[in-house]
């Protein structure tokens, strides 16, 4: 495999990865928020964190692959990877922060 | 009877990841860089994460929610649900991601970069964090 598909491959997953974190993110918050969204991912998971990391896997994986035969321009690898973990940082504290509030100020 | 096996399955698996990822940041930012060990260490991160998760998964909607979870609710520390578990449950599905992530770049030969060590650092410490939460929402079950 030469170096440039190397590259695309690594580009393609990182930012696949980047999104999946924040999908999971955003799933936790708005369907703590949003019952009709909850009560959706229960349906048709049968669990809502079943759901959550169902799509956000499989998304990670689809995405990456999409990613990496679609031509187009991604930022350059390790800027990605840098992205990628100050996003999942953020994530973290953000669900974290999140229950704290829902704990203590919510109800 | 299962479930406690389901449970020790889960905890031995997340105690192997966590191993795995330590291992991953002493390849990557050790004296010498390790390409073995840093690449064996995240494809074994990676498979024992996703073991832990199907254990962990089938533990907690089988029995956990509705065995353990009231306990710990009616009980004296409901915050361990309400803030520990609810964010460690949700954080955890971040650690086979980014195990997956480190796998792939180790294994096309990125290992070396500073952003890849940055990131198998931060996914050292989320496993931590994972461990921890663990032993503090166990330790809250209290009748």
């Amino acid at each position: 495999m030469n170096e440039n598909k190397k590259t695309k491959y690594i580009q393609a997953f990182v930012l696949s990865a980047i999104m999946a974190v924040i999908l999971i993110t955003a799933l936790t918050i708005i369907a703590e928020l949003y019952k009709p969204l909850k009560d959706l991912l229960k349906d048709v998971f049968y669990h809502h964190w079943i759901g959550k990391g169902i799509l956000s896997f499989a998304g990670f994986f689809v995405f990456g692959t999409l990613f990496s035969f679609v031509k187009i321009r991604l930022p350059e690898e390790s800027r990605l990877i840098r992205a990628l973990a100050i996003t999942t940082a953020l994530c973290a504290l953000a669900i974290i922060g999140f229950y704290f509030y829902e704990f203590f100020f919510a109800h | 009877m299962i479930e406690l096996l389901i449970l020790i399955g889960h905890i031995l698996f997340g105690l192997i990841g966590i191993f795995a990822s330590l291992g991953v940041v002493l390849a990557l930012v050790g004296r010498v860089y390790n390409h073995k060990l840093a690449l064996c260490s995240s494809a074994t991160a990676f498979v024992t994460y996703m073991l832990s998760w199907f254990l962990g998964g089938w533990y907690y909607i089988t029995f956990y929610g509705s065995v353990v979870k009231p306990v710990i609710k009616e009980g004296p520390y409901p915050w361990a649900h309400l803030i520990v578990m609810e964010s460690k449950e949700h954080i955890f599905l971040m650690l086979p991601i980014l195990t997956a992530v480190l796998t792939l770049a180790i294994y096309l030969g990125r290992g070396r970069g500073k952003a890849v060590a940055a990131l198998a650092i931060l996914t050292a410490i989320i496993a931590v964090f994972i461990l921890v939460t663990g032993i503090v929402i166990s330790g809250a079950v209290q009748r």
